[in-house]
């Protein structure tokens, strides 16, 4: 399953511009096959952009992409076969129901996990056959997991994996995150939330005005800038009113 | 396209269908609620049709109704929602694609139209005097060709940049208007003139003659059908260059 030759993720020097917006300004960095990566920053940092790029999602201005080697602007397809996403503001039909979900989705892939113990992993075995509209946050959360690991992808991304979520789903969440690392995947974690970076990350990139302005292991970080938390390193290192794309463009970044 | 994916997602397309009680009461009785209000006498041969009967004139229009219907009212909207949702998003993210979304509409709005309007000529045949098509291939590829042609108009509403409800909205203000100056609820030539003229501008006026010349005289409506494969041709083309996923 694992690709030895080639680190998960290679990103450098990438560029990325809407308009007159800058999104991504010359990011890089590397992800070797296994490792819990984030992607850190506050809102209209890059880091979507960045993970729309890993996607195919959207073609870079300049700089390269490499997923597992591949390139994804023109290999997306073979990209998205082995890599399970779960996205930022995307539902489902509200009168689709939960196990309809998976098999419309496994369809998607030549191979699948078994839909029963996929649902039993995440708690939605007695949800089966409710519709997307009735599940709670939680639940809607844990169905797009499910729906990222159904064919057992190799590099699994999250963005803004715990938004809105309560603490203790928060938690849960956490935890199953954890299990993917114990089964040896690699996982991009894209978020804002610094406390959530710490708490699951090998390494992340710390991203401003759309650069890296920090990478490494989040305590190495903590230790080099003298103090207690991630969020005080980001504090420290990204500015205010640097951050935020104008209003015209905001829509398109998302 | 992957076929699995197609028919998989076909069919998860037809089940969310069958479960909005609207999209198929419109779609499946209402045309036929119509006939039947409509139907007082039957057949019988109308001077105002020209000695045609009424059953062989009300019809056509009303398998018009059904493909506009299908299309217009449905598609949309349920294209629009799904980009505001996030679901073609999602699907951006799957080896596919959010393009099997697309197929899967247009087989299932295809498909229901062809269920609606058989159901409709069924009804009319059984209890209301209706005579059989004096060509039936004729009648069957103009349908088709209109189909087509409304459901390109459809993607093309789609297409346009408004929010779910804006794109609604924009399809109700459309499809009404374009149901009666067409003829499809009401033959043409008893409209106010105004009317009458507006309708010589609505692709849909088009599939109604082209169906109606079909039906009652078995010949080809070479016109219609030219009009109806520019509508299909253009709307494509446009709504292929507005059209985005998010």
């Amino acid at each position: 399953m694992l690709t030895p030759d080639a680190p998960a993720i290679e990103v450098a020097d990438l560029h990325k511009r809407y308009g007159a917006f800058v999104a991504v300004d010359g990011v890089s960095f590397t992800v070797p096959t296994g490792e819990v990566f984030g992607l850190v920053g506050s809102n209209g940092a890059g880091k979507t952009t960045t993970l729309e790029c890993l996607l195919g999602l959207r073609e870079p201005d300049a700089g390269t992409v490499r997923v597992f080697g591949l390139d994804p602007a023109r290999q997306g397809a073979e990209v998205r076969l082995r890599v399970g996403a779960q996205l930022q503001a995307a539902q489902l039909p509200p009168r689709l129901r939960v196990g309809e979900a998976l098999v419309w989705f496994a369809s998607f892939y030549p191979h699948t996990v078994d839909v029963d113990e996929l649902l039993a992993r995440w708690g939605l075995t007695d949800k089966r056959s409710t519709a997307f509209g009735d599940l709670s946050g939680g639940q809607r959360q844990r169905l797009f997991l499910a729906l990222a690991l159904l064919h057992s992808p190799e590099l699994v991304c999250f963005d803004e994996l715990t938004t809105g979520l309560d603490p203790r789903a928060r938690r849960d969440t956490w935890r199953q995150v954890e299990s993917l690392r114990d089964e040896g995947r690699t996982v991009l974690v894209v978020t804002h939330d610094m406390e959530e970076a710490e708490r699951l990350c090998d390494r992340v990139a710390m991203l401003d005005g759309g650069r890296v302005v920090a990478l490494g292991r989040p305590a190495d970080l903590v230790e080099e800038a003298g103090v207690r938390s991630l969020e005080d390193v980001f504090l420290a290192r990204t500015g205010p009113g640097s951050t935020t794309p104008p209003a015209s463009v905001e829509m398109e970044v998302r | 396209m992957n076929t699995t994916a197609l028919w998989r997602t076909t069919a998860t397309e037809l089940k969310l269908f069958l479960r909005e009680p609207a999209g198929v009461f419109f779609t499946l009785a209402f045309p036929i609620l119509l006939l039947m209000l409509n139907g007082e006498g039957g057949n019988r041969p109308m001077a105002e049709y020209g000695g045609e009967g009424k059953m062989n004139v009300l019809v056509p229009g009303l398998l018009a109704l059904v493909m506009a219907t299908m299309s217009v009212m449905g598609l949309p909207e349920g294209l629009a929602r799904y980009r505001e949702w996030g679901v073609l998003r999602r699907l951006r993210a799957t080896p596919v694609g959010p393009g099997v979304v697309l197929g899967a509409q247009v087989v299932v709005a295809s498909a229901v139209s062809v269920a609606g309007a058989l159901l409709l000529v069924g009804v009319a045949l059984a209890g209301f005097g209706l005579d059989l098509p004096a060509s039936p291939v004729a009648v069957a590829t103009t349908f088709a060709l209109g189909t087509v042609a409304l459901l390109s108009l459809a993607f093309l509403l789609a297409s346009l940049p408004l929010p779910a409800r804006s794109t609604q909205a924009l399809a109700s203000i459309v499809f009404f208007p374009m149901i009666f100056v067409s003829g499809a609820t009401w033959p043409r030539d008893q409209l106010p003139d105004i009317a009458r003229t507006i309708g010589d501008f609505v692709p849909l006026t088009y599939a109604v003659d082209g169906l109606g010349q079909a039906w009652t005289a078995g010949t080809w409506d070479l016109g219609a059908l030219a009009v109806l494969a520019g509508t299909a041709v253009a709307s494509a083309v446009a709504a292929t260059r507005l059209f985005r996923w998010e």
